[in-house]
């Protein structure tokens, strides 16, 4: 009878230590979840010349949630009136945002084909298609993910 | 002890052999792994498990109560883990049915791990309950 007893305590003593690791678990992994399922992108400015192969946008990042949010990577490219037209990428940002803070990045990047471009009538706006992917990272114990965006944009 | 109260002791021992074994579990395996509040080596994990079942055996020493305990160790275990990763899904918008799909397939792997190494535990605490009480009374 002893031995049930203390086998009995040993599981409650385990039980007890093994709730506490679980709900902080559960806590941070809802905190990092508010966090990945708030993050907000906004194109706030595109600029194109026709001849030139560089573009150039601004894009807003905010961060809803509770955690830090660290962004470690972007990649993105354009299609310009349904052909893919190239794009850059961004693997060295190191920026940190706040919970309720927004970031504007200044991007840039180029078209593979200015000849399309060139191609296309000077009295019809451009039509921009922005797509790409963020990676992010809302806590600092889990991994990095990637998070996938897209703008329409229309220029001159 | 009443049979009632033995029955009660044995589900509350199954209760808390499935907290313990989804904290072993979750703190050496899966997305929660880094986010636990006390560190698991993952080669600690087999043996955790079966420990617990071990424990379970000893804490609940008759057949039937102990296989009841053993029942509710699996069920406790992967229920919870369930609930533990559709949890945050329900407070956000977009992924509520990706997360309950996450945590209902990894489950089985939770109800699995329980069911093979917990039993194993308990088979070992069996034999100690059986020949350890007789080499004792000899």
């Amino acid at each position: 009878m002893r031995i049930e007893r203390a086998a009995f305590a040993a599981l409650a003593i385990l039980a007890l230590l093994s709730t506490y690791s679980l709900y902080v678990a559960a806590m941070r992994f809802g905190d990092a979840t508010e966090t990945f399922d708030g993050v907000e992108f906004e194109l706030v400015e595109f600029s194109y010349e026709r001849g030139s192969p560089d573009v150039a946008f601004v894009m807003a990042v905010t961060n809803n949630g509770v955690n830090d949010m660290r962004v470690t990577g972007l990649e993105y490219s354009w299609v310009v009136n349904g052909v893919l037209a190239g794009g850059g990428d961004d693997l060295e940002i190191r920026t940190v945002i706040e919970p309720g803070e927004t970031v504007n990045l200044n991007l840039s990047g180029r078209i593979t084909d200015t000849s399309y471009v060139d191609r296309l009538p000077a009295d019809e706006a451009i039509r921009w298609l922005v797509r790409g992917r963020i990676l992010i990272n809302v806590d600092e114990r889990m991994d990095s993910t990637w998070i996938g965006f897209a703008f329409r944009v229309e220029t001159e | 002890m009443t049979a009632a109260l033995r029955w009660a002791r044995a589900v509350i021992a199954g209760v808390f052999a499935g907290l313990a074994s989804l904290a072993v579990l979750t703190s050496t395996s899966g997305e929660l792994e880094a986010l636990v509040a006390f560190d698991i080596p993952t080669s600690l994990q087999i043996p955790a498990l079966m420990v617990i079942g071990f424990l379970t055996g000893l804490a609940v020493t008759d057949l039937a109560r102990s296989a009841t305990a053993y029942g509710v160790n699996c069920l406790t275990s992967s229920m919870l883990h369930i609930v533990l990763y559709a949890l945050p899904g329900l407070t956000t918008a977009n992924y509520t049915v990706s997360r309950f799909n996450n945590g209902f397939t990894t489950s089985f792997f939770v109800l699995m791990m329980v069911g093979v190494f917990a039993l194993m535990g308990q088979g070992a605490a069996l034999a100690v309950n059986v020949y350890g009480r007789g080499i004792l009374e000899e």
